[in-house]
């Protein structure tokens, strides 16, 4: 009898086992953890650029839906993805999954930077204004990256709705916010970019440093037609980044690993480290991509003869910026704010940094072309083109410009992304973007 | 020794000095009053007996006090104590009711007259063909209430098994397995890696299967606690038997085909139609380079070139099995032991699957204080497939292909035509020869119980079951294919162990008190514990052709390199107690309490009681007298059961870790709720079981009413919170429903019977409250969508109201009637993908040695999404449905198919379709050879048969097979969704049975 009574203790001892019942996970940490060091909190904020470099976000999407939306006359979508086609014709629905997945992934690299402004005191003295400025940094280009693709464009009024401002110090609470008008959406941003410029280092790998905040606040300004801003930014960036050159070949600015001379800012992917989401859909099969995207010839004569950009251009249309599967995605390039300094000097008859000749001629002779004599602000919004084709900044340029997109004006509804269901869903009284079904 | 020795032969002197007497008897049939021969005759406890003659008599030396044990195939057995009579003469009851029959229960057995829940006994043997290729093939059709959907003939593709419903959104919904006591692993090892599924019923030999059990109520259900709620199916595997060694072999083989096909434009059509399109989107001329590209400079103006690619997708598909057992015993020790080998093709080509499966079991006897055993059963499957259910190149994705193109160049390699101009789709050909994926899955089961008899009526019971397996799957495409073709050849490779451990201890009491109490009481502890192991690697750069290994790579992909480590815990504590009352009221009450590791820190301990009653209303006096009810029954029950089937550590805030320009990254992966729990069902039954004229008809009339609250759900949040959902307890959903099943013996003579069993159910699975916004709508491909008071997955989209003869575009209805464009159209439930009521009728003819079976199967009022015909109706360089050829072509055409060029292919009504069905699942034909060939062969039995299933398909389903779901987004919510899912096989079959 005692035997049984012995099976009998044990299988009490069994039954209550309250250390096996409060098990840990192994590969994931909780908040407590996350946030207990500097390092830690480091961690975090790379955190955020790993967010931000998902195919969904600058890894790709933000991308390609703006070169979709922009497509008319330029490139066309061959691929059956659905949501993407919808994009290329203007014919989104509330649902597109595109729309969708984008602006969750925005919003959670604006958490992760969030996430570390509420930690700032965890953070040691040496580092912390560097990390709080790249954080502000993070928060803002996601901010602007959403306004530009589910809002209409600056141009078209800023009394229009602009996105869901997510500004706090800390992880995010299940609120449901409003949609912010997009001047207050605007001076968000330039706040967080300001507040940045502020803190950031102008060195600083390839992670967000001055010249990149003061880059990205050009391109703010430029969509606002504040030009004196504009102009001050971009000159600002082009005199702090004493280290950026343009490459020698046009064609070296891209398909690389790690950033180039002249890459300001762009998404890091290596073989094992990333994933470049434009060589999904931008290359062909023999390149690793679906090849979806392919430039219209009719783009592809305008290139003058001799343009060494044209040569990035496959025989079949596809853009060879996005061949190398293992390469980086460029965001903003020295390139670019040399034309922006080129435009706002020209609109504003002035020559700050330098003449808008110099800026033309600099990027006009890299691509192979001969030095022009005198240049025009058409020139330059042309040359834009030519310079930035197939890197998602033409649609922008183009409804800032009040240019039509094909069929549809610069304001036309059907430009503009629907406020997705993942947020109309728990939040109902969120303003849908016109022409779309809540 | 020596002393051991003259003990023995001091017991054997001893026992010849009994009294001997000679003691004879007649036997007969209680029916018909025949005597009985061959009736085995033996004194209980040895193996010393004799067996009846021709006329049922037999002649015995027995001495006094000593019990005789008659037993006959097919009658009850019956014990007789030798008192001074020397003429003992024995009435057997024949064992033909169900009602007689023993269920087995939740840590126990009750015989099924007493049983006060609802519960499905299932024997493989008895149940049309023996020789079951899988174990889920004897669910369908035959228990009611149990929809079994094979949602693909693509080998180990998951098998969809709801029971009285789906009461979870985005929990699990797969029933619970237990096998002889032991909670088996369920886990899917295959999701997530695109690969094949697994499938945790695979790893048995259907031929060891003696019953199954589906556990389908509260009361049946709720001694499972909190994993109980999806219902449990009991599943008994065979044992040894006390006599002689018995040899039993099966063997099978035959082939198998697609059920049916659709047709598709050859390459006139296709080239007729294709060119202007193109030239029409992207400028004259484009065309001609998009044809030119597709049929690889072969002339297709002239249709040099018409490739029936959806042929291509089959093979021949042959298929055997062969199945060995031994078992026997003695009184003490019994053995049961067997081997089986499957091999299969599948219809879709590069597939293929073997399965080996090795079961030993051993039961012991110790005096009769205990009995112990020991049970092994290891498998082995390995499945080859060509690559993951949605990619362009599984097989019947080659309808896609353009008919004008050849398949392979003149050097014989496969061609493709994602390359050089790149308007085309990668094909599985190209796949094939440059690549090889597999799958081998070894499932180890251990267990062995250690049963005491404490008193005559209190037993102590306690059982350990280990359950360990491996999962290996290996992924090598060289630099043709187009996964692997950057990367110069990759093979990416998955590792996943897991480890099961369940001991329990549990006290069993059955006494009769005063001849009309009867208490049958269960207390007992169980705990469970869980440790999962994963890893994947994917090596890239492979520059020796044949050296395919990881060793082999130049690198590692770290983007697809990972591992995991996962651990759960459950505590419990589960009682029962049964009370009959004068063998007339029987009452049942049972609990269980679990505790786990997977809940939050505020709700970790849950309590799931139930409590049944039954009335035998055939034993009151007033019904005596009503000749023609041979039994009825009424019973319901009402309890609790519980849902965990869920991922570890969903109550936390996580964040994981990832690299980012080759540092460390900490990334907020999921946002949890401390206060997470189980879903709970309350289920409401009630059910008449009945046997009536002499047993000639016997059935079962079930109601039952659940609801489930505080549903797993990923509950929407504002995406601003960092997540777009929160897993959390919210919502309610109710299944109710009716379930009839009905066996008729319509005649029953010695050389002709002829058997009837019939049985359907009607589930209405509705949604009862979401936390926010009353519709959950699907992305923009698919339409299955969760709305408060829709059942789960209906499709929510838009009417299509047809074409515009004068625009040929598609035109859809706003919701003022009007016709609109698909952007205006108004947005409703426009199909539910839920069966009306599922059912099946099985006939079973025998005349003399020969036997007919056959079970037609019918699932009705569904509907289903034809998710991947928006490709397959023109418009791009898919080749086209021939049911599409008669679009719109020039004003004033009236048609149902929109012009090709129209953009914009709306999913809508034009795509549900009508998803009902009547087949005949399975057919066997047998010859079981009589007493004289076998007794010269010195065999037992032999049987000979021939076996079809899915033979004959009565449908109106426009798609391949109305058997459906896409494997690779199949959920609780996502069904009756066709997605390139291709048809269902059709089989033939011949066997062998040998027993000796």
């Amino acid at each position: 009898m005692r035997k049984y009574i012995l099976i009998l203790l044990t299988a009490f001892t069994i039954g209550s086992c309250e250390d096996e019942l409060s098990l840990e996970p192994f590969q994931s940490i909780g908040e407590e953890i996350a946030l207990s060091t500097s390092e830690s909190v480091e961690f975090v904020l790379r955190g955020g650029y790993d967010r931000l470099a998902d195919t969904d976000a600058l890894g790709g999407d933000m991308l390609l839906y703006s070169d979709l939306l922009g497509s008319d006359g330029v490139l066309s979508f061959f691929g059956t993805f659905d949501f993407l086609q919808d994009m290329s014709r203007k014919e989104m629905l509330f649902n597109n999954s595109g729309a969708n997945i984008t602006w969750i992934t925005a919003y959670e690299v604006i958490n992760q930077a969030n996430i570390v402004l509420g930690a700032q005191d965890i953070l040691d003295a040496g580092v912390r204004d560097r990390v709080v400025g790249e954080a502000l940094f993070l928060r803002a280009i996601s901010h602007f990256n959403l306004a530009l693709l589910y809002s209409k464009p600056y141009s078209a009024g800023a009394t229009n709705p602009g996105i869901i401002l997510m500004r706090q110090e800390g992880a995010g609470d299940l609120e449901c916010r409003p949609r912010s008008s997009l001047q207050d959406t605007f001076a968000a941003i330039i706040e967080d970019l300001e507040d940045s410029i502020a803190l950031l280092p102008v060195t600083n790998d390839v992670f967000a440093n001055r010249v990149a905040a003061y880059g990205i606040l050009s391109r703010v300004y430029l969509q606002m037609e504040d030009y004196s801003n504009a102009l001050d930014a971009a000159n600002q960036a082009i005199t702090l980044g004493t280290s950026y050159s343009l490459n020698t070949n046009y064609a070296d600015a891209f398909g690389v690993s790690g950033n180039t001379s002249e890459d300001i800012f762009a998404i890091q992917v290596a073989q094992g480290d990333g994933t470049n989401g434009m060589n999904t859909f931008y290359a062909p099969a023999s390149q690793g991509g679906r090849g979806d995207v392919r430039l219209d010839a009719s783009f592809i004569a305008t290139f003058a003869a001799g343009d060494d950009r044209a040569n990035m251009i496959d025989s079949n249309g596809f853009i060879m910026k996005w061949f190398e599967q293992f390469g980086n995605v460029n965001v903003l390039r020295l390139a670019e704010l040399h034309l922006t300094r080129a435009e706002c000097n020209m609109r504003l008859n002035s020559s700050t940094g330098d003449t808008p000749l110099n800026d033309y001629n600099l990027v006009h002779e890299r691509a192979g072309l001969t030095a022009a004599m005198s240049v025009t602000l058409q020139d330059i919004l042309d040359e834009r083109v030519f310079e930035l084709f197939g890197e998602g900044q033409y649609f922008y340029d183009q409804t800032r410009l009040g240019n039509s997109i094909g069929t549809f004006s610069f304001d036309a509804d059907q430009l503009v992304l629907p406020i997705p269901t993942s947020q109309t869903i728990p939040c109902p009284d969120v303003e849908q973007n016109p022409g779309y079904l809540n | 020794m020596k002393v051991k020795l003259l003990f023995v032969l001091a017991f054997f002197c001893g026992a010849l000095t009994f009294a001997q007497k000679t003691v004879t008897g007649t036997v007969t049939g209680k029916s018909d009053g025949e005597p009985l021969p061959g009736v085995s005759v033996t004194i209980k406890g040895t193996t010393t007996g004799t067996e009846t003659d021709f006329d049922g008599k037999y002649t015995i030396q027995i001495e006094e006090g000593k019990v005789l044990l008659f037993s006959y195939l097919g009658f009850k057995s019956l014990e007789k104590t030798v008192g001074s009579n020397s003429v003992i003469d024995v009435v057997l009851e024949e064992e033909n009711s169900v009602l007689d029959e023993i269920v087995i229960v939740g840590y126990g057995k009750t015989s099924k007259v007493d049983l006060t829940g609802s519960v499905v006994k299932l024997k493989p043997e008895e149940i049309n063909n023996p020789v079951v290729p899988s174990i889920e093939q004897v669910f369908q059709g035959n228990a009611p209430g149990v929809f079994v959907e094979s949602q693909s003939a693509k080998l180990g593709g998951a098998i969809r098994i709801n029971i009285r419903g789906v009461a979870t959104i985005n929990g699990g919904s797969a029933p619970l397995y237990v096998v002889d006591g032991i909670v088996i692993s369920a886990t899917d090892f295959g999701a997530g890696t695109g690969g094949t599924s697994t499938n945790a019923l695979n790893s048995l030999n259907p031929a060891d299967i003696e019953s199954i059990e589906i556990l389908k109520d509260a009361a049946s259900t709720a001694i499972y606690g909190s994993r109980g709620a999806n219902g449990v199916v009991l599943i008994t595997t065979k044992k040894g038997k006390e006599g002689v060694v018995k040899v039993n072999l099966s063997l099978t083989s035959g082939f198998a085909e697609p059920t049916r096909l659709r047709s598709f434009a050859g390459a006139e059509d296709y080239a007729r139609i294709t060119g202007p399109l193109f030239d029409g989107y992207f400028g004259a001329g484009v065309g001609d380079q998009v044809l030119d590209h597709l049929s690889n400079g072969t002339d297709w103006r002239n249709n040099e070139v018409d490739t029936d690619w959806q042929s291509l997708a089959f093979q021949d598909a042959f298929f055997s099995t062969a199945s060995l057992s031994l078992s026997g015993g003695n009184e003490k020790t019994k053995f049961y032991a067997s081997l089986s080998r499957n091999d299969k093709d599948g219809i879709y080509i590069g597939t293929k699957q073997g399965r080996s499966v090795a079961n030993f079991t051993i039961d012991s006897k110790y005096k009769e204080v205990a009995n112990f055993g020991f049970q092994m059963n290891y498998s082995r499957t390995k499945t080859d497939q060509v690559s993951g259910d949605n990619a362009f190149s599984t097989p019947i994705q080659l309808v896609a292909q353009a008919p004008i193109s050849p398949v392979f160049d003149s050097s014989g390699s496969a061609i493709d035509y994602t390359l050089g101009f790149g308007t085309g789709y990668y094909n599985t050909i190209v796949e094939l020869e440059n690549s090889f994926y597999f799958t081998v899955v070894d499932n180890l089961l251990l267990s062995g119980y250690a049963n005491f008899n404490i008193t005559e009526d209190l037993a102590l019971n306690s059982q350990l079951g280990i359950n360990k397996i491996n999962f290996r799957q290996e992924n090598f495409q060289n630099s043709l294919t187009q996964d692997a073709r950057a990367d110069n050849g990759a093979n990416l490779q998955y590792l996943q162990e897991q480890t099961v451990v369940t001991p329990q201890i549990f006290l069993t009491f059955n006494k009769l008190f005063s001849e009309v109490h009867n208490i049958d009481a269960t207390i007992g502890f169980e705990t469970r514990f869980e440790k999962n192991l994963f890893s994947q690697i994917r090596g890239i750069g492979f520059d020796t052709p044949g050296l395919n290994n990881i060793a082999n790579a130049s690198a590692i992909d770290r983007e697809l390199t990972s591992s995991s480590v996962g651990e759960n815990f459950f505590s419990s504590v589960f009682g029962r107690l049964n009370y009959k009352l004068q063998n007339k009221y029987l009452f049942g009450f049972s609990a269980r309490w679990d505790s786990s590791s997977r809940f939050g820190e505020n709700n970790r301990t849950g309590f799931f009681p139930s409590v049944s009653a039954g009335w035998k209303l055939t034993e009151e006096d007033f019904m005596k007298d009503v000749s023609f009810i041979d039994f009825l029954k009424l019973r319901t029950s009402f309890g609790l059961t519980g849902n965990s089937n869920i991922a570890n550590f969903r109550d936390r805030t996580l964040f994981s870790t990832g690299v980012y320009r080759g540092g460390t990254t900490y990334f907020v992966s999921q946002l949890g709720d401390p206060n997470l729990s189980w879903e709970t069902t309350e289920q409401f039954d009630i059910g008449l079981e009945f046997q009536l004229f002499d047993r000639k008809l016997s059935g079962e009339i079930s109601y039952y009413n659940k609801q489930t609250d505080d549903l797993f759900f990923n509950n929407p949040i504002s995406p601003t919170a960092g997540d777009n959902s929160i897993f959390t307890n919210i919502g309610a959903i109710s299944n109710k429903g009716i379930e009839v099943s009905l066996n008729a013996s319509v005649v029953e003579k010695e050389d002709f019977s002829w058997n009837v069993s019939m049985n359907f159910a009607r589930n209405r699975n509705r949604v009862e409250s979401l936390p926010s916004g009353d519709i959950l709508p699907a992305g923009s491909r698919f339409m299955n969508s969760v709305i408060v008071g829709q059942p789960l997955g209906v499709f929510y989209g838009i009417e299509f109201a047809g074409v515009n003869p004068d625009t040929g575009f598609a035109e859809y209805f706003a919701a003022d009637g009007s016709r609109t464009d698909a952007s205006g159209a108004e947005q409703k439930v426009i199909g539910d993908p839920n069966p009306d009521w599922i059912g099946a009728i099985t006939n079973t003819f025998r005349y003399k040695n020969f036997d007919l079976s056959f079970m037609f199967q019918t699932v009705m009022g569904n509907d289903i999404h034809l998710g991947g015909d928006s490709f397959m109706v023109g418009g791009w360089f898919d080749n086209i449905l021939s049911s599409a050829l008669d679009a719109w072509t020039a004003p004033g055409d009236i048609t149902n198919t929109p012009r090709f060029d129209d953009a914009h292919v709306s999913q809508s009504t034009r795509f549900v379709s009508d998803g009902s069905y009547v087949r005949l699942k399975n057919l066997t034909f047998g010859y079981n050879f009589g007493d004289g060939l076998l007794n010269k062969l010195k065999l037992d039995n032999m049987r000979v048969f021939f076996t079809g299933y899915n033979l004959l398909t009565f449908t109106n389903y426009e798609g391949w097979d109305p058997e459906v779901n896409a494997d690779y987004r199949s959920s609780n919510i996502n069904i009756g969704s066709d997605f390139y899912s291709g048809p269902q096989e059709k089989s033939y079959s011949l066997g062998l049975l040998i027993g000796l």
